[in-house]
């Protein structure tokens, strides 16, 4: 299976989109008291994604399957 | 591309959210090849095996340069069933001039013999002529140089290279110093700007006790783009936790954990570990170069009073799933909070990864 963790201040946790779909806000958890909110989501299809946001999103892409996996960082800004 | 064991299938995944066109190039092996990216697609570009570092401690010509024209995200793939990996290649804007490394050691022959050594590992491109590269080792990196010439002293030595030209040095195989080794927290400093990468070809998370291996690479954050916070949630389906790993670029930098941390496992009796944590905040100072391991459950802040690099690794897919081999150790460097994309188009695989033929399972 294939997976994003996305993510984004409290603000953005009702306007993320994956692939143009909505995440439902309700999902986030907050990770800790830092103000941001994170969420798994599972992805059934593989290729290009799209995540969006109202603000910046830390994505982890990753996959596991039978004796493997990969997983990268969506990117860096300075 | 890192050295790897067995017979990967290369590549690059090239994204853009507005559409781009470009050229990859691999000088040293005479290729050019020109691409074109659509508003919000990944471009899936084959790499020849040849472009893989296989010679270590001299200079090479794998670099790979990718020029666009419009911002774009590279990606890079090494798929071989039962032993894939994969980065986030930074854009030139983003290199430079001072890393601390963040890598993992490598498992052991004693533990997993496959008949070739493994290696903790790193690798530097030069994006300019002349640049004049220190190496100076970790205490732990014990690297092992050609011709006789070791460096497993922490003394530092240069290496010069012109643009593009690659240079890959590993650390010792336990099987010949009879230790763990790894080239985390080793320094590496350039006069002008380099990527850097690194890692383990093969390498067990958090330690040989929980199987399988898998390979690790990462390019690495230059110590500037380092900053105080990380967050992470864990991987999906990994109940029992992550591991991670946290570096300090300088000494006496003080790092508060919080979240619900793994106090003890234990698998006596049992191939299920019995796993016990706590929410809690630790607290752990680190010196330079200095790296601490924890394994956290759920939601984690880590918080430091200098800059750090938090490391995110799959524990080995024994550690959850012993019945379905579901899983094996991956490794994703955490940017600092806030250092975010404000559109992500990223790449996923099949969900068959890996296909489940005959062979021998790492």
């Amino acid at each position: 299976m294939n997976y994003l963790n996305i993510i984004v201040p409290q603000s953005a946790t009702t306007n993320t989109l994956v692939d143009g779909l909505p995440i439902t806000a309700t999902n986030f958890v907050a990770i800790g008291t830092s103000g941001y909110y994170g969420v798994q989501v599972a992805m059934t299809n593989s290729g290009a994604h799209k995540v969006t946001s109202s603000r910046p999103a830390g994505v982890e892409v990753y996959g596991f399957g039978i004796y493997d996996a990969y997983g990268y960082f969506g990117g860096v800004v300075k | 591309m890192l050295t790897s064991d067995g017979d990967p299938e290369l590549s690059l995944r090239i994204s853009s959210p507005v559409g781009a066109s470009g050229t990859l190039t691999i000088p040293g092996l005479g290729i050019t090849n020109a691409f074109m990216v659509a508003a919000g697609a990944v471009t899936n570009i084959s790499i020849t095996s040849d472009a893989m570092m296989v010679d270590y401690d001299t200079n090479e010509t794998y670099g790979i340069h990718i020029t666009a024209s419009r911002s774009v995200s590279v990606y890079a793939l090494e798929f071989d069933r039962w032993a894939s990996a994969a980065f986030t290649g930074y854009p030139t804007t983003l290199l430079g001039t001072n890393y601390c490394v963040m890598a993992h050691a490598s498992a052991t022959s004693e533990s997993y013999d496959f008949g070739f050594n493994m290696y903790s590992q790193l690798a530097v491109v030069a994006t300019a002529d002349n640049a004049t590269v220190t190496i100076i080792p970790s205490a732990t990196a014990n690297l092992d140089g050609q011709y006789g010439t070791n460096y497993c002293s922490t003394n530092a030595y240069t290496e010069t290279l012109q643009q593009g030209q690659t240079y890959q040095i590993n650390s010792l195989d336990d099987a010949d110093d009879g230790g763990i080794n790894d080239v985390t927290g080793t320094l590496v400093k350039s006069d002008k700007p380099i990527a850097v990468f690194a890692g383990a070809d093969l390498a067990c998370v958090p330690d040989d006790n929980t199987p399988y291996a898998n390979p690790l690479v990462q390019e690495q954050l230059p110590v500037d783009l380092w900053g105080t916070q990380a967050l992470a949630l864990s991987f999906a389906g990994r109940t029992n936790g992550d591991s991670y790993r946290v570096l300090a670029a300088y000494s006496n930098t003080v790092v508060a954990i919080t979240g619900d941390i793994v106090t003890n496992v234990s698998f006596e009796g049992s191939m299920y570990p019995t796993v016990t944590s706590c929410n809690e905040t630790v607290m752990v100072t680190n010196q330079a170069g200095q790296c601490y391991d924890l394994i956290v459950i759920g939601p984690v802040v880590f918080q430091a009073s200098q800059p750090i690099q938090v490391a995110h690794f799959a524990i080995g897919g024994e550690y959850d799933h012993p019945s379905s081999h579901e899983g094996d150790p991956c490794e994703i460097l955490l940017p600092p909070t806030g250092h975010y994309l404000e559109t992500n188009i990223v790449f996923t695989l099949t969900n068959d990864l890996p296909d489940k033929s005959t062979g021998t399972s790492i």
